[in-house]
């Protein structure tokens, strides 16, 4: 294991999260270093984006600490996250359907003349400038979002995020609603991401596109981290039984690895 | 984050253009204009006595009607909804109206007037506390606070009665010099000029639309979601006080029983003006215009000699009438 010299951008320490007595998120640890990926892979109700809802401050955990390159941060709604460079982008509802795509670029963080009106003309050639860098074919800046595709409105999330200077971006299966093409899209997106040092924490259900991305992949199984694997390292089949069995490739039985082949 | 140097960008050409999407994002409203004038047609029509003085009498019963609508067009676009507004109009119509007996001098009158609006704001922020803290639904909550408010306007108005300043009845009646510009209209322009230009202008008329989109994702983007819909009855209140001093301003007493009336035309002037009930959608002007379309309706039916109780029914079904074809836009919309 060769071992990271710099302060991790993210160190997610003792990580606990309750719903009543349901204990979603039990003493998770997890770190993330500047352009870096860790992909979270773990079965429906994992756990994983709970976990994640506690570093972008839609849900605080009840207990842990999270720190951001190496200071304590206290996360206790999406704005204090932002105000951290993190920034989230969803598989739906991260955006305001009647409101345009600048609008929703800028909610929350709106340009502003110096009389204090919305300062349209600088969010749309704001908006503009970035697009043309993201995605050249997006003309669409005057239309609410609800008549634009997916692919469109996550370029828009993304867009968002990059154009307020995010260190660290949660991506919770950002490609679960788009057909390939768009798929691809964000993937390239993703990587270009990566070697501009934004450090990305990646949801996905699709096994080959965490390989394909992932520096690192860590398992969830019922709240807990199982393994925090390398993909070099490991078949996409040991995965996979992590995934399932929540066990490491050595703990598994014979038996237990036949029947998942089955 | 600075208010970046304006380089105002035009992709896709000038004025023309400009226009176009105009046309585009208010063509509800321009269509409801369309049917205005056939209505007005027909209105001259149905009473030949109808002429360009009896606009006045029109633009000074819609007044308080109109207001009340923006008043209710705010809190609908954040995707809440306030049927106490008849009742505020009542209580602070009232109140003005018990103050300003026995005429006091001009001056003190303005005093109550900013007295009245503050009150306005109270009440609002009232609503808006209750149902941005016991989470109990926004119907319930202004149900209940409907008879509150009615409560009070008995309590300090048992029966109709007061007065209103001279310059404030001024104000709505008659018309500006020439008698086919009625000083109703005027103000009205005035008040959504100063009110509801700069807030769709700001940072929180932008929040009003997005968490009327979508609370969840206005909520993730960084929008603090209970302050704005909190302010979204301020505002709704604040709004529905120059309504209720409007009223006084027209009819020159307080009258403390809300007519009921109001709140199924308010909602069903959002309605036909434009804005969604699921929020997110609409502005004032389109309401503005609707209460005027059903104003005349109503008052053709009385031309014609129709009982006014099947006024009532019209209404009702109007207002059934545009939500289908609402949701069906709105289905045909989301399918696409
Ligand atoms: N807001 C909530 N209230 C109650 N239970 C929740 C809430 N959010 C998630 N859970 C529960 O927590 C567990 C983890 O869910 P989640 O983090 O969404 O899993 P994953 O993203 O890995 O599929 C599940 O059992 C889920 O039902
Ligand atoms: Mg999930």
């Amino acid at each position: 294991m060769t071992v990271a010299p710099e302060t991790p951008l993210v160190d997610m320490r003792n990580i606990n999260i309750s719903f009543g007595g349901l204990h979603a998120v039990r003493d998770v640890s997890l770190d993330l270093h500047p352009g870096e990926l860790v992909g979270l892979v773990g079965h429906n109700g994992a756990g994983k984006s709970t976990l994640m809802r506690a570093l972008s401050g839609a849900h605080p955990a009840d207990s842990g600490e999270i720190l951001i390159e190496g200071k304590t941060a206290t996360i206790r709604n999406p704005r204090d996250a932002k105000n951290l460079a993190i920034e989230t982008i969803y598989q739906t509802l991260a955006l305001a359907e009647n409101i345009d795509a600048p609008g929703n670029m800028f909610l929350g963080r709106e340009l502003t003349t110096r009389l204090g009106n919305l300062d349209d003309s600088s969010m749309e050639s704001e908006a503009r400038k970035i697009m043309k860098r993201l995605n050249p074919n997006f003309t669409s800046f005057k239309q609410a979002v609800v008549t634009l595709s997916g692919g469109q409105r996550q370029a828009i999330a993304i867009a968002r995020a990059i154009y307020f200077n995010a260190r660290i971006l949660i991506m919770d299966e950002p490609t679960a609603a788009l057909g390939p093409a768009e798929t691809a899209q964000v993937h390239s997106l993703v990587r270009q991401l990566k070697s501009d040092g934004i450090g990305i924490f990646l949801i996905s259900h699709d096994i080959h596109d965490v390989f394909d991305l992932s520096d690192r992949i860590s398992v969830m199984y019922h709240g807990r981290i199982v393994a925090t694997v390398k993909p070099a390292e490991v078949t996409s089949d040991e995965v996979l039984g992590m995934i399932i069995l929540g066990k490491r490739p050595g703990e598994a039985t014979e038996e237990e690895l036949d029947r998942l082949r089955t | 984050m600075s208010a970046t140097t304006a380089t105002i960008e035009q992709p896709r050409g000038g004025p023309a253009d400009r226009i176009g999407s105009f046309a585009r994002d208010n063509a509800w409203t321009l269509g409801l204009l369309g049917f205005l004038a056939v209505l007005l047609g027909f209105t001259k029509f149905a009473n030949p006595n109808y002429g360009l003085d009896s606009l006045q009498g029109t633009a000074t019963s819609v007044l308080p009607l109109a207001l009340a609508a923006v008043a209710q067009a705010v809190v609908v676009i954040s995707g809440g909804i306030d049927l106490s507004i008849s009742s505020q109009m009542a209580l602070t119509s009232c109140i003005a109206a018990t103050l300003m007996k026995g005429y006091p001098g001009e001056g003190v009158a303005v005093g109550i007037v900013i007295l009245v609006l503050l009150i306005g704001v109270v009440l609002g922020a009232v609503n808006g506390a209750l149902v941005v803290l016991t989470k109990v639904p926004d119907i319930v909550v202004t149900l209940s606070t409907f008879f509150i408010w009615a409560g009070f306007a008995l309590l300090v108005r048992p029966a109709p009665g007061g007065a209103a300043a001279d310059w404030l009845k001024g104000l709505v009646v008659g018309g500006l010099g020439i008698d086919w510009l009625p000083k109703a209209a005027i103000l009205l322009i005035v008040l959504v000029a100063l009110i509801w230009i700069p807030l769709s202008r700001s940072r929180l008329g932008l929040s009003l639309y997005a968490i009327g989109s979508n609370p969840l994702a206005a909520f993730r983007s960084g929008v603090a979601v209970n302050r704005t819909k909190f302010l979204a009855y301020v505002i709704t209140g604040f709004v529905a006080a120059f309504a209720g001093l409007s009223l006084t301003a027209s009819t020159g007493i307080g009258t403390p029983v809300p007519e009921p009336t109001y709140v199924l035309i308010s909602i069903a002037a959002v309605v036909l003006g434009g804005v969604s009930l699921a929020g997110g959608i609409g502005g004032v002007f389109g309401p503005i215009v609707a209460v005027v379309v059903l104003q005349l309706i109503r008052d053709d039916m009385t031309f014609m000699h129709v009982d006014p109780n099947y006024g009532l029914v019209a209404q009702g079904l109007i207002l059934i009438g545009v939500l289908m074809v609402g949701s069906l836009i709105q289905q045909r919309r989301s399918r696409a």
